[in-house]
């Protein structure tokens, strides 16, 4: 259907258009920015000389990074990491979301689970208690301690049981009418109903599965067990300048550029959701359920 | 009757949350025992259960600490501008992605304003520290062309504050922004077309139909984020700040860690945490009271 | 359509067993690789029944063998031979074989993480038997009565080169090890005075501005400004600065440590430091008085304003770290450094070789008082080994630092096999597998004397294998290979430990009175008082408040906790 647009609506959409615009390229150069400086030289590194462009490329962090076993191994328990967790994390939030969705009416509990779930989020007993349970578990040096302590993210709980309330309840409840329990409600009705949160969702567990380091190192005893993200952060070097006494480890030092390196480390943690995002986007369409409710 | 009858249809209801309870209760709730640190005078020999007990004695301690009321003021401070800030730019952002016509140009912004999410401060501190350098730094230099004065925003105690709420909201408003859009999505098509028949333009429609239906998430990450009214951003400021700026720029976190209360005294720096998480719980209460008492609303 | 469902939702499925399977079988043989060590020792039961008698002699070798468990921090860059590994290398081998010492790495991490890690360690209750910790877990540990007593253990069992190597400099790593009168913690760096600052200086820059390098802090202050003024890089542009200072303003570069000095001051307070590893001095009546309030640290202060306000230090040195000011070393912006021994293997290392026409020279801290400067040197250590209170062998620790020790700085060394292994172009730091070992502080100064004395001679028979190694670098320089500038500046005889050793020689080295360990006092103030000098000191440098402030600090230091650190201090009488 052609609209007839109004001069100040034409304005807008140019104006709109360009600032949209500007705005990815202010987010974009910092990112292009770290991609120059992983493909660059040492030297052109530390004289400053790297903007935009590779300067004396080279593929030398990468490959440094990339030729240890170390990068292989790590590679796939992430992989592992990712496929466990997020399974975990999407059958997780579905079950507690949707019960959690209910009125009162239907689910009389429903408010006393919902602040216990949230209070979580607020209150923990900090690092030494976490690690002393997943101790006792028997979880050290197992992918386990990566995924079950995160098994339910709250914060997507929350976010997916605002989805489903928004969900028109005839659905539901004409699905009831005809016989229905909650188990085929929620796997028929609510789950492709709420695509685009769950979309959402999933991108975000993914996001943190990938790029979490920091349990991996503390819960890994050994290093063969480290995910990706962790083994990465441990080929950056943190210079502590006040007390530095060996001439030799020095010399190790200095050999690497950590500019490099850091930077490689950046665009590989992106890199997996530059390219699972383009795909989980078609969920985020628009109406795509409304119309087969009649008001 | 009815009431047995009820009861029988929410039994799976119980039984699809319990995998989640059995998750919390082990993981998140098990942990939480140790909070009983902060009540105590921890001694690593003597384990969580042999350690005395000083009751309030931590808290008193921070609380006496020279500089603790100018941090608690400057976290507030920060964290009640991020919260706003970072509340109004997704909203706009999806409002303006959502009039885009052209798929290919709406699922390019979409991606590339969540790439600033992936890099990490430390990172940032360094390229920031050039673009923002009073002598040699983009912004200053565009400034001046202008006529506007140089300033040293990173080692200005004036400036430090806001700076880091802008770029903090550059780096993180891409993923509200992605919630958002989820969220537009839900709004039923047949209220737009409804809507134009009686005549309403974009900007109505944008005011009583988009901005309405997006409502209950909008108070949800709101509500959300006042749970994370006294984190202001420890990575962030870290690796930012410096002797100049503590004034404005010190949070919680950050002088907790150059007090060196992370890796000797646990008592202490545990009671911080729970001084947070209390904190957290009651602005979150009180929002949840507050959209039930007068709107019937329960946010969750 | 179903079949192809079908297909689809079959693939997935094997794919997540496939993954789900691998997961589990992956756990389980992580755990199977620690079995075997297990199978190897001596059965437990032949243990608890008996104590076995420790064996005697620093060498002495358990019978039946013993297991002994640690944990090790990497160094990510350190790459190894295939088939040494931090848990199983030559080290580990011969524990077993020449000890009868079973040793085990409980776990390994990275050296940032390391702390974390220990700290859960220590308080989930799986300590191993020895491992290190930084100063303030040694406190922690020492106050929670988990450590082991060395005192006697050392006495005992300590070889006479470990002994050597304890007692340098005035034994200054045994007493920092040392809490209420027991030896707690065998210090593993410290003890030597080559981070006392030389002065670094682009002689390229010099050579192009027509002048020499200065001798007396005024000499020094001109050309500061002159490097900022007079265009040295010679683009055109006003672009270059004097001297290089980061955030910090005290540390081993890029730092004020060598300028006080200059004036007879002295003062040790990185804003990022611990704000316990203070410099003390012994006043007029023998009772210890802070040196960084004192009136010569004022005079330096004002001339460093003075730098600043004439634009000779970079304006926006308040928000650089360390990185940030190697970065203006490396990109041509600041012409000269105070800085310990290593500035030139880092960040400075790669200049000439990228651009031969760049070169840094290395002197003595020039004086502004007249007499030649006495320059400041901590010599503290800040990490320690530590047994554990219920290890069953606590001496295992100290006979696996004797036989390091021997193997690669005593009489029977071999550097071939026990320090670096040369394989094609890469070296291959086997030292760095061992998990203790008591390196002689004056090391690198007397490869220095070493290398000078052998070039006099043209021969290197006779010297140590590594100074051998470095004068075979220096001498490549010298035959104008650029690539071994790194080696030229550290060890010929204009370079960094030449300087250092004129200090040493002449007595020029100042250390802090105070060699305990952190009082109460300091432990609790430290951190706030760091913070208070470091804003006081950042602020009278870029001319935020006048030189004058500077007598309101030193007053607010001592009533905010000052008086009383310097009470514990003198209560100690470990002030000399």
């Amino acid at each position: 259907m052609v609209e007839h647009l109004s001069i100040g609506r034409k304005a807008f959409i140019i104006v709109n258009y360009a600032f949209l615009a500007f705005l990815s390229l202010l987010c974009i150069l910092p990112m292009i920015n770290v991609l120059a400086i992983s493909l660059s030289s040492k030297g052109a590194i530390e004289g400053g000389l790297v903007a935009l462009w590779p300067v004396e490329f080279t593929t030398f962090a990468y490959e440094h990074i990339a030729k240890t076993k170390p990068f292989q191994a790590s590679m796939w328990i992430s992989v592992q990491r990712v496929f466990i967790g997020v399974t975990l994390n999407f059958l997780l939030t579905l079950l507690t979301a949707y019960p959690l969705s209910k009125e009162v009416s239907q689910f009389r509990f429903r408010t006393v689970y919902v602040w216990i779930f949230v209070f979580t989020m607020l209150f923990g007993g900090g690092l030494i208690p976490s690690y002393v349970v997943v101790k006792q578990l028997g979880l050290i040096d197992s992918i386990w301690a990566l995924v079950l302590p995160v098994a339910v993210p709250i914060f997507n709980v929350v976010l997916l049981l605002n989805f489903f309330r928004s969900l028109p309840k005839e659905l539901s409840e004409s699905a009831f009418i005809d016989g229905a329990g909650h188990w085929p409600i929620l796997w028929r009705i609510m789950l492709p109903l709420s695509l685009p949160a769950q979309a959402t969702v999933t991108l975000f567990a993914i996001v943190m599965h990938w790029n979490e380091w920091f349990y991996g190192l503390i819960y890994m005893n050994s290093p063969d067990n480290y995910p990706l993200s962790s083994y990465l952060q441990t080929i950056i070097i943190q210079f502590d300048l006040s007390s530095i006494s060996d001439v030799t480890q020095l010399q190790l030092m200095s050999k690497l550029n950590d500019r490099a390196l850091r930077s490689a480390q950046i665009f590989l943690g992106a890199l997996p959701v530059l390219v699972i995002y383009p795909f989980l986007q078609r969920y985020f369409m628009t109406g795509i359920v409304m119309g087969s409710v009649k008001e | 009757m009815m009431a047995r009858k009820s009861w029988r249809m929410e039994i799976p209801l119980h039984f699809m949350i319990m995998p989640g309870l059995i998750f919390i209760l082990i993981f998140a709730y098990g942990p939480m025992v140790g909070l009983v640190i902060a009540f105590q005078k921890f001694n690593i020999g003597k384990g969580l259960f042999g350690s005395e007990w000083i009751g309030l004695e931590n808290f008193k301690y921070v609380y006496s600490l020279p500089d603790t009321m100018n941090v608690i003021r400057n976290t507030v401070y920060i964290a009640f501008m991020k919260i706003v800030a970072g509340l109004v730019a997704p909203i706009i952002t999806a409002l303006l992605l959502n009039e885009l016509r052209k798929q290919l140009f709406k699922r390019t912004v979409q991606t590339l304003i969540y790439l600033p999410n992936f890099l990490s401060w430390v990172i940032l501190s360094g390229i920031l520290i050039e673009v923002l350098s009073p002598t040699t730094g983009i912004l200053n230099d565009f400034m001046a062309w202008f006529g506007l004065e140089r300033v040293f925003f990173l080692g200005n105690a004036k400036w430090f504050p806001y700076v880091m709420v802008t770029t903090d909201v550059w780096k993180e408003f891409g993923f509200s922004t992605i919630v958002y859009l989820a969220a537009l999505t839900g709004i039923s098509p047949a209220l737009y077309e409804a809507s134009v028949i009686d005549g309403a333009n974009r900007w109505k429609q944008t005011l009583h139909i988009t901005l309405p239906g997006m409502l209950p998430i909008i108070i949800l990450l709101t509500t959300l984020s006042l749970g994370q009214v006294l984190n202001a951003g420890f990575d962030q400021i870290f690796n930012m700040y410096s002797p100049s700026v503590y004034e404005t720029g010190d949070i919680i976190d950050t002088y907790v860690y150059r007090i060196g209360l992370g890796n000797g005294q646990f008592g202490v720096a545990t009671a911080v945490g729970l001084f947070k998480s209390v904190i957290s719980l009651f602005a979150i209460s009180l929002s949840y009271i507050l959209a039930y008492r007068i709107a019937n609303y329960r946010i969750f | 359509m179903a079949r192809k469902k079908f297909k689809l939702f079959s693939m997935i499925v094997l794919t997540f067993a496939l993954v789900f399977v691998s997961a589990c079988t992956g756990s389980g043989n992580k755990d199977n690789t620690a079995e075997p060590a297990k199978a190897s020792s001596a059965s437990p039961s032949a243990e608890s029944s008996k104590a076995p008698a420790v064996p005697d002699g620093p060498f002495g070798k358990y019978d039946p063998p013993i297991n002994v468990t640690t944990v090790r921090s990497s160094t990510p860059s350190v790459e190894y031979l295939p088939d040494q590994t931090l848990d199983d290398n030559v080290w580990y081998r011969e524990f077993a074989s020449e000890l009868g010492i079973n040793l085990k790495n409980k776990w390994t991490v990275n050296t940032a993480q390391y702390p974390s890690k220990i700290t859960v360690t220590m308080v989930s209750g799986d300590m191993p038997d020895f491992f290190i910790v930084d100063m303030q877990q040694f406190q922690t540990l020492a106050q929670a009565g988990q450590l082991a007593d060395l005192t006697e253990i050392y006495d005992k069992y300590a070889s006479d080169t470990v002994k050597t190597a304890y007692n340098e400099s005035g034994g200054i790593k045994l007493k920092a090890g040392t809490v209420d009168g027991k030896l707690l913690g065998m210090a593993v760096d410290g003890g030597s005075n080559d981070d006392a600052h030389s002065l670094y200086i682009r002689k390229d820059w010099m050579e192009k501005l027509g002048r020499t390098a200065p001798t007396t802090m005024d000499e020094l202050m001109d050309l500061a400004i002159a490097f900022a003024n007079e265009d040295p890089d010679g683009d055109g542009k006003k672009n270059t600065y004097g001297l290089d200072i980061s955030k910090d303003i005290f540390g081993g570069f890029a730092s004020i440590d060598g300028f006080l000095n200059g004036f007879g001051g002295y003062g040790f307070n990185p804003a990022n430091g611990s704000g316990t590893n203070l410099i003390f001095l012994k006043g007029q009546d023998g009772k210890a008085i802070y040196a960084d309030i004192q009136p010569e640290v004022k005079t330096a202060l004002g001339k460093l304003a003075d730098l600043f306000k004439a634009g000779a230090i970079h304006p926006e040195f308040s928000v650089m770290d360390g990185n940030k000011a190697g970065e203006m070393l490396t990109s041509s912006k600041v012409g000269m450094t105070y800085g310990a021994f290593w500035v030139p293997t880092w960040p400075i290392n790669n200049m000439h070789t990228e651009d031969p026409s760049i070169d840094w020279g290395v002197y003595e801290a020039p004086s502004g008082t007249g007499s030649p400067t006495i320059v400041q040197s901590s010599g503290m250590p800040s990490r320690f080994m530590v047994v554990s209170k219920n290890s069953k062998n606590p001496e295992a620790m100290i006979k696996v630092m004797n036989y390091a020790t021997e193997k690669l700085t005593g009489a029977q060394k071999d550097i071939g096999k026990y320090h670096t292994i040369k394989q094609g172009d890469k070296n291959y730091q086997i030292h760095t597998l061992a998990p203790i070992y008591a390196p002689s502080g004056e090391k690198n100064q007397n490869y220095h004397y070493q290398v000078l004395e052998a070039l006099k001679k043209g021969d290197k028979s006779g010297l140590d294998e590594e100074a051998q190694l470095y004068y075979d670098q220096v001498k490549a320089y010298d035959g104008g290979d650029a690539s071994q500038w790194v080696a030229h500046t550290l060890w010929d005889e204009n370079g960094v430990f030449a300087t250092l050793g004129k200090y040493k020689k002449n007595n020029r080295i100042l250390m802090t009175a105070y060699t305990g360990a952190p009082t109460a006092t300091m432990v609790a103030k430290g951190p706030a008082l760091r913070d208070l000098e470091a804003r006081a000191f950042t602020e009278i440098i870029m001319g935020a408040k006048p030189l004058d402030y500077f007598d309101e600090f030193a007053k607010q230091w001592l009533e905010q906790g000052g008086n009383d650190i310097l009470a514990e201090i003198n209560a100690t009488g470990q002030v000399q």
